[in-house]
């Protein structure tokens, strides 16, 4: 099954992908982050609202 | 890079379709000198349904579907994600559906997360929360050089919001694809 990553681009999630090679991953650790959507806190970074990615709603 | 002329079908060339679902690098066939793509974003997760919150955590609205990208093509967005239900008419509830995820590179929006139940006089309520949208759907025209590598990236779906607790969540939108068709 093909992991998910999140793309990190100057602190923000800019996309969230299915798939990347395992070399891209280890010479871009800061930019490809595994993503494990059941948990969307896991990431702890911003998002970028200007594309759509809302964070959980808290009350 | 785009190309500024539809390309004519040669004689004696043969098209070709396929699909990609997985990975971050094509190789371009031999021959194939252009290519047309279809880009489909990924779906947006539909939001989660909470009606009896009673002090209960709120529900959550569905995450947006990844972009679809494609060096040299028109990306194409995510669908945006499901507004949450959260409604505090409290009473049991006499039946929930969470809602259904959308099929594995799709492209389509999950389907919305829904809550039966009666209020303490009897009253039926019946809460749905909002649906994920679609994935956007983009065709380009490049050119190609065989043999190349060209980098893309497929859209992964949007979570379906959460019910939190005794809620109900939505449905978890579709990953996104590209469609290649060139001549060769």
């Amino acid at each position: 099954m093909e992991r998910t990553f999140a793309v990190i681009e100057n602190s923000i999630v800019e996309n969230i992908i299915v798939g990347v090679e395992d070399e891209v991953v280890a010479a871009n650790p800061t930019k490809y982050v595994e993503y494990f959507k059941e948990s969307p806190a896991h990431i702890g970074l911003g998002w970028n609202e200007s594309t759509g990615f809302e964070q959980p709603v808290e009350e | 890079m785009a190309s500024t002329v539809f390309p004519a079908a040669s004689a004696g060339k043969t098209m070709y379709r396929v699909t990609l679902t997985s990975g971050t690098s094509y190789t371009v066939p031999t021959g194939a000198l252009y290519l047309n793509v279809t880009l489909y974003g990924g779906g947006g997760g539909a939001g989660g349904c909470q009606a009896n919150t009673g002090g209960n955590g709120a529900s959550s609205n569905g995450s947006s579907g990844g972009s679809t990208t494609f060096t040299g093509a028109t990306s194409a967005s995510g669908g945006s994600g499901g507004a949450r239900q959260n409604n505090g008419a409290g009473g049991n509830a006499q039946s929930t559906g969470t809602g259904t995820a959308a099929t594995a590179n799709s492209g389509l929006g999950g389907e919305s997360a829904e809550y039966l139940c009666y209020s303490g006089g009897g009253v039926p309520f019946n809460f749905t929360s909002g649906k994920g949208m679609d994935g956007n759907v983009v065709s380009s025209t490049l050119s190609s050089t065989p043999g190349g590598t060209i980098a893309y990236a497929i859209g992964a779906s949007g979570g379906g919001g959460s019910g939190n607790t005794s809620g109900v969540d939505g449905g978890s939108g579709g990953s996104g694809k590209i469609d290649i068709e060139y001549w060769a």
